[in-house]
């Protein structure tokens, strides 16, 4: 092949594929910083009417990041840890949880009993291809979290996690209708 | 009627058409590690890069250029070339690290294997498989086998720190001082990141040095990687030892003391591994 078309070719694929992913990149960059995972459980549990407690432990630590809310059915506080879904949840629960809690995970649509980060990771890649397609219902951030539920509760309310990372999150009403299976509901 | 001669002069050759694919995934695997938001932004991600990268690109690039400059491109590296664009195009609407790492490994792949006797190209495509492996393969490993990696390490901290600190309580991946202080392992502590890296700069530095293997190479990658093993696990048992230790060590300045003497000492076991004189003993 001639080199002045190789060459001609090869500097438009390279012009081209830098801009494309320079604004791929920036999508994805606002998309993350636009999304608090704090602020976003302290609006699903507000918008279902709980109260939310204070956290004693404060930034920079990393047990900061824990929710505490109150069920009126429940004598002591619930808590929701957001975590990165590669983190070991694990460990930084069982020092805010005593034995007895109830845990469930939650990412997206679906839910775990316990921590599987392979299935959230399978999870992930799939809402991340679907959003290239712009058919994601959800924002497709690496946040997971885990709901403790302390022993002898029973919850009434049936909390919809998947708000947390719909695209539609501002907008809690209609956030969670229809978009999935009854997995992410508590 | 043209001469074969003339015909020669102007096709492409096959190292500048290797050349525009390796520049073409460098360019765009530039832009997923560097924040080019704004000018600050690029200069504080400038000071957060993992130079045994970089260094390996550059060894990739260096060994392309020097292989042969008078071999055509045949038909297979034309059409290899058109089809890695178009995959490069479809990756770049992927703001992930994994597309452009899967095809990193398709053209070390393709450099191993129709290297045709050119040591450079066979080189050049095992340092952009090491490449590849720390962007892609390695992060994968990772995300299957966190638990046990963690574990293995805080087994590593925890038996020194029971010779050292015996009132240190080590529970799992957890420590826990007399003072209250308290460290728990995540995945930024694992030492993976840091063997990943040992190995990266192995294969750099050896290829940069020279352009083909020896078995000792091995010993090497094994005594860089338990380097960094160590290291790092000394890094963690300081971040236990005090709440002082902690911050100076792991918020302060020295977590870039700790990043650079990591480097330093990566490079200086890679560099004395690939050596001449050790080659010949």
């Amino acid at each position: 092949m001639s080199k002045v078309v190789v060459r001609g070719i090869s500097v438009l694929i390279l012009l081209l594929t830098v801009a494309v992913r320079f604004q791929a990149d920036r999508t994805r960059q606002t998309m993350m910083s636009e999304f608090d995972a704090g602020r976003g459980i302290a609006d699903v549990l507000r918008s279902h009417g709980l109260q939310l407690g204070e956290n004693p432990v404060k930034p920079p630590k990393l047990l900061s990041v824990v929710i505490y809310f109150q069920r009126p059915e429940c004598d002591r506080a619930s808590l929701v840890f957001p975590y990165f879904i590669n983190a070991e949840a694990e460990p930084l629960l069982a020092h805010v949880t005593e034995p007895g809690f109830e845990r469930y995970f939650y990412y997206m649509d679906s839910s775990w009993r316990e921590q599987h980060r392979v299935s959230m990771f399978l999870e992930w890649a799939k809402y991340a291809v679907l959003d290239l397609l712009g058919a994601s219902p959800y924002v497709p951030v690496k946040t997971a979290i885990v709901l403790a539920d302390p022993p002898n509760c029973r919850p009434v309310d049936v909390i919809d996690w998947r708000m947390l990372w719909a695209k539609t999150h501002r907008d809690p009403v209609s956030a969670g209708d229809g978009v999935a299976s009854k997995a992410a509901r508590s | 009627m043209e001469s074969p001669s003339t015909v020669a002069s102007a096709s492409i050759g096959r190292r500048e058409l290797l050349l525009w694919i390796v520049g073409c995934l460098f360019a765009n695997q530039a832009l997923l590690l560097l924040d080019v938001v704004s000018f600050d932004a690029f200069a504080a991600s400038l000071l957060t890069q993992n130079d045994i990268y970089w260094l390996a690109c550059a060894v990739t690039l260096y060994r392309l250029s020097l292989s042969d400059p008078v071999i055509r491109a045949d038909r297979l590296d034309c059409a290899l070339a058109l089809a890695l664009g178009a995959l490069i195009l479809f990756t770049s609407f992927l703001p992930y690290r994994f597309g452009i790492g899967l095809l990193a490994t398709i053209v070390a792949l393709y450099l191993l294997m129709l290297d045709h006797g050119d040591r450079n190209l066979k080189a050049a495509g095992g340092v952009l498989l090491a490449v590849s492996t720390q962007l892609v393969w390695g992060p994968i490993f990772f995300q299957l086998f966190t638990p046990e990696l963690l574990k293995a390490d805080a087994a590593l901290v925890g038996t020194a720190l029971m010779a050292l600190r015996p009132d240190v309580v080590w529970s799992g991946t957890a420590f826990f001082a007399p003072d209250g202080h308290a460290v728990w392992l995540i995945a930024a502590c694992s030492s993976f990141n840091n063997v990943s890296s040992a190995v990266l700069a192995c294969v750099a530095v050896t290829m940069l040095r020279r352009n083909e293997w020896v078995r000792r190479d091995i010993e090497t990658i094994v005594i860089a990687s338990v380097a960094m093993i160590l290291v790092n696990s000394l890094r963690i048992c300081l971040f236990v030892w005090s709440i002082d230790y902690r911050l100076f060590w792991h918020d302060g300045a020295g977590a870039q003391i700790l990043a650079i003497a990591q480097t330093l000492v990566v490079l200086a076991i890679a560099w004395w591994g690939a050596a001449p004189s050790r080659r010949m003993s």
